[in-house]
């Protein structure tokens, strides 16, 4: 029935007819003829493909506007009397009755061929001057205004030049006509449809019976090879379904409407193949088809035009709309559907479109291709899924009676199309299979996943790769294979954590922590409780929950388990209560602000491990400051003092910015100097710009790197123990006594809980200086004094960070020539001699100083230096002259 | 009537999103997410014609049974996403468009605030 041609009739000499009609039939197809249309279209050029049948009354339109397939548009004649008398006889009245007829039903498209053979002259008489031939006599009584109405064909049955002429002449005219015929007819058609439309909102309008008379302009269209057109058709048909669509829902029902709102019996998906889609054309017609027929229809009959025209891919662009659409129209119209029964239709819908497709794949690129086709994928996965779970084929439930009858009656209400090749399993075929039992479901199931995911991730769509995961995790723990699920869900955790998606992230950490936890794996399962306790954006009563299974669970622990802090603890402050001027021996407290998000209150030990740097000039167990000095060295500087200068400057710079452990190191700067003496110039370039002004990350790295946590060398750290941290902020001091002076920097925090240590690195640097300052000695003035007469020099003794106790020494023992005497009472003098001194010190108080005036008297005649020595017990002694 | 709005910074991760009180709002949070794709796709489609000036409006950026998901990317790489219910048929395109202009003139105008970083989560009552 899709096959429909032009008919044109014949009449008249038959025998003649048959003998030229093969070569007729063949002919008119072969060329192109120019098709001018009404209103101003384009023309198109159009094949003409006809077949012919014989003339009679009945064959006559009764209804010449209503249709236009089945009806001829076009008459012929034919006859090759060429004998008048004949002619007057009987073919003249021949024609007459044809044309009389043609005339009486308003039809103006014939033609009467006169065929000129060279055997029908055989019998003639040779007239000299024939009056009137038969042609003249015909065209005089038929044809007096039309003169194309009447045709001469010459010798059609030889091979001369003179009939191949004739032959080709005949066809264009032929053509020509038969397309006005066609045209004329068409137009009255189109008049016919296009006051049926107007009349819509009339009573008594009926959706159907237009729906068969624009279907047939579609049809006329496709049987020109009008494509485009005929498509536009049907579209035009969806749009103005689709509207009275939305008119219902809308309240404005339309009666015709009701018939396709019953309820439905019958789910079958969409079928495609060409012979199997008129089926539903009667019902249609009659009214007696449902929503899901209709469209289905509708969309086969679109389907097909757009293969026709070549582009498969727009198939599969307009399926995914047309499904949701027709879901949302059964919605709409409220239409009763048994459960489960629309999940069907999308499914084996779905998958005889992808078969359908995958016919046409070769013709198109497979990029654009696929991007239509994975959503149909996809699509079908997710209805698969639904009526797994309606049905109970899932892994972990068993299935009630009242599904297997489910599953019996959604079984039935399909299939009652067939499928299209026998030859590999149709969508039915694999629906049927998949709904029988839960091995070949999830045989099904994993497959379709597995190619959407696939397709997905080589277009480059890895998100929706990875929610596909996450589904197909949902899934294998209902299994049991765990090992897979896991994998799934770190995925896809890496790439939320990356984006920065915290409640998508929390989500995949409890389905995460749900699967360790059925994988036995208390580490693992520790972990994301630590994560889902922790984060800020789900509801206190889940934080709640795995903040008691996260503690619960850490008892159970036999071995610590390191994790790093950062999401869980923040710390904010940290003050040294004395930054400068700790000295040895003092217990040092560090006050550390800790911001905890855990929800509830949580008893801790905290130790926060330090780096000890002994100060310069000493020996070093500690790392060597990352400083100036070492970049300086590759310098090449002729400014000496400029040199030495820098050097100390960065030394002071680098005694308090240490930053041992520090997780970001920049490059060293490299600078280079060079003055050049003849110019005057001097310049600083630096040889490593691009290193250290690389760019780190275009985007600050929204979480670090997720490498397990190893602990510092805690050997010397600041403690607190059981200390209650409440959630929010909580101000926690730290104490420890230094063992050796220098420099300490703050670098790891280590906050134990039950058998859990909590890692996290200082970022921001801290460190505190432990000072020891000795005593020290000095004797004022130390120049410029006369000899011979009593100076008075005063001796001062510095007590150093931790004071002189009572009843220390000094002893002074001076050079000769040089006597010495105190008389103060600061100080108790416990032997004098002529050399040397002992004087017994009172206590100093740390930091403080006792002066002891003296006098010297240097004997005149020694012009030299003299030297006194100083000797404190224990302590070393400061040399240095006197003159 | 939009169901649920988004913002998203240039790196991907969402400066704000709102949906409506009683809908799912991890269901949102999945769409909004994989819409991305498809906004980077179109991006990057069209970056190769690198004269062409890029429209803001991308339009419908992938249809689901139940939603209809639109973007706007604007030229600093931020992303705005309006998700609508697919039976609200009456929406119209011109309307669409309004709704992004005027999200794109209200992050203007936040960013115009002095005290407003870029790259924090936007606030708002």
């Amino acid at each position: 029935m899709s096959n429909h041609k032009p008919i044109v009739t014949y009449c008249g000499d038959e025998a003649l007819f048959s003998a030229l009609s093969a070569g007729l039939t063949c002919a008119l197809p072969k060329e192109e003829v120019e098709w001018r249309r009404s209103y101003g279209r384009v023309p198109k050029t159009v094949n003409l493909d006809v077949i012919f049948i014989k003339f009679s009354v009945e064959c006559l339109p009764k209804h010449p506007n209503l249709s236009v397939l089945d009806q001829p548009v076009f008459h012929i004649f034919w006859t090759d009397c060429s004998d008048i008398d004949i002619y007057r006889a009987t073919t003249k009245d021949e024609i007459s009755n044809w044309h009389t007829t043609l005339r009486n039903n308003g039809i103006i498209d014939w033609l009467i061929v006169v065929v000129l053979n060279s055997d029908s002259k055989r019998g003639k008489k040779s007239n000299i001057l024939p009056r009137t031939s038969v042609v003249d006599k015909v065209k005089g009584d038929f044809c007096s205004k039309q003169n194309d109405r009447c045709f001469v064909l010459h010798e059609p049955f030889r091979s001369d030049v003179k009939s191949a002429e004739s032959w080709q002449t005949f066809l264009q005219r032929l053509r020509h006509l038969i397309l006005q015929g066609l045209n004329r007819n068409l137009s009255h058609f189109e008049e016919n449809m296009r006051s049926q439309r107007e009349k819509r909102t009339e009573p008594g309008w009926s959706f159907c019976n237009y729906f068969m008379l624009q279907e047939e302009l579609a049809m006329v269209f496709e049987m020109m090879g009008q494509f485009e057109d005929a498509l536009v058709q049907y579209d035009e048909l969806d749009a103005l379904f689709t509207q009275y669509v939305v008119n219902c829902s809308a309240g404005d029902m339309a009666d015709w409407m009701v018939s396709f709102m019953r309820p439905c019996v019958c789910w079958d998906g969409l079928t495609l193949s060409p012979d199997l889609r008129y089926a539903k054309r009667e019902n249609i017609q009659q009214a007696q088809s449902h929503l899901l027929d209709f469209r289905n229809y509708l969309f086969a009959c679109q389907v097909a035009l757009i293969l026709k025209l070549q582009r498969p891919w727009e198939v599969a662009q307009r399926s995914l709309p047309f499904m949701h659409n027709c879901v949302n129209e059964l919605c709409l119209l409220e239409i009763a559907m048994p459960r489960g029964s629309v999940s069907c239709w999308v499914f084996l819908s779905c998958l005889e479109v992808l078969d359908t497709c995958e016919n046409y794949s070769n013709l198109v690129e497979f990029e654009t291709y696929s991007l239509h086709t994975v959503s149909l994928w996809n699509y079908a996965r997710i209805k698969l899924h639904e009526l797994g779970e309606l049905c109970g084929l899932m892994p972990d439930t068993e299935s009630t009676s009242d599904q297997l009858h489910m599953v019996v009656d959604l079984l039935a209400g399909m299939g009652q199309t067939q499928s299209g090749n026998s030859g590999k399993p149709g969508p039915m075929d694999k629906l049927r299979e998949a709904l029988s039992s839960k091995e070949s479901f999830k045989k099904h199931y994993l497959e379709l996943s597995e190619l959407a995911m696939g397709t997905f991730k080589h277009l480059g769509r890895l998100r929706n790769a990875r929610l596909i995961g996450i589904e197909l995790a949902a899934f294998f723990m209902k299994l049991g294979e765990l090992y897979m699920a896991e994998n799934y869900l770190l995925e896809a955790l890496k790439m939320y954590k990356n984006e920065g998606w915290d409640l998508l992230a929390t989500t995949t950490y409890i389905s995460l922590a749900e699967c360790h936890k059925k994988q036995k794996n208390t580490f693992k399962y520790v972990k994301a409780c630590t994560h889902v306790t922790s984060s800020c954006v789900i509801d206190g009563d889940t934080r709640n929950h795995y903040f008691d299974e996260l503690i619960s669970a850490a008892q159970l622990l036999d071995k610590t388990v390191r994790i790093r802090a950062e999401h869980i603890f923040a710390l904010s402050k940290m003050d040294v209560t004395a930054a400068n001027g700790i000295i040895l021996g003092d217990e040092v407290t560090v006050d550390f602000c800790i911001i905890s998000r855990l929800p509830s209150d949580v008893m801790c030990n905290i130790a926060c491990s330090l780096l000890h740097t002994a100060f310069e000039g000493q020996s070093d167990d500690g790392e060597r400051p990352s400083s100036r000095t070492t970049s300086r060295s590759a310098s090449q500087s002729s400014m000496g003092s400029m040199g030495s200068f820098m050097d100390s400057l960065s030394l002071s710079n680098s005694r308090s910015k240490m930053l041992p452990g520090n997780l970001i190191r920049k490059p060293k700067l490299r600078i280079q100097e060079t003055i050049d003496e003849a110019t005057g110039t001097a310049y600083v370039v630096c040889r490593n710009a691009s290193a250290v002004l690389e760019r780190m990350d275009s985007h600050p790295s929204l979480i670090q790197k997720d490498t397990d946590a190893t602990k510092e060398d805690f050997v010397c750290c600041l403690q607190a123990a059981a200390i209650v941290l409440h959630p929010g902020s909580n101000l926690v001091p730290l104490k420890v006594k230094p063992e050796a002076k220098g420099n300490y920097a703050l670098k790891q925090v280590c906050i134990e809980i039950s058998s859990m240590e909590f890692l996290q690195w200082v970022t921001v640097p801290k460190c505190f200086d432990v000072i020891c300052d000795e005593p020290s000695v000095s004797l004022t003035p130390d120049a410029g004094l006369l000899a011979g007469i009593v100076q008075n020099v005063e001796l001062r003794i510095d007590s150093g960070s931790h004071g002189l106790v009572e009843g220390l020494v000094i002893k002074m023992v001076v050079s000769t020539g040089l006597s010495v005497q105190m008389k103060t009472s600061a100080a108790t003098m416990l032997a004098e001699t002529e050399d040397s001194l002992r004087v017994q010190l009172p206590a100093v108080s740390p930091g403080g100083s006792i002066v002891l005036p003296l006098d010297i008297v240097a004997a005149l005649d020694s012009h030299r230096k003299h030297k006194v020595l100083f000797s404190l017990l224990s302590f070393l002694l400061d040399v240095f002259c006197i003159c | 009537m939009a169901v649920c709005v988004a913002v998203i910074a240039k790196e991907n991760y969402p400066l704000y999103i709102k949906t409506l009180p009683n809908e799912n709002e991890l269901k949102f949070h999945y769409t909004v997410h994989t819409s991305l794709d498809v906004i980077e796709e179109r991006i990057h489609s069209v970056s190769k014609n690198t004269n062409d000036l890029r429209e803001l409006y991308l339009g419908l950026l992938y249809p689901t049974e139940d939603y209809k998901v639109y973007g706007y990317v604007t030229n600093s790489r931020i992303k705005f996403i309006i998700v609508i219910e697919s039976t609200n048929a009456t929406i119209r395109d011109n309307e669409i468009r309004s709704m992004f202009r005027k999200l794109h003139n209200a992050y203007t105008d936040m960013v115009c605030n002095p005290f407003y970083t870029n790259g924090d989560i936007i606030e708002s009552t």
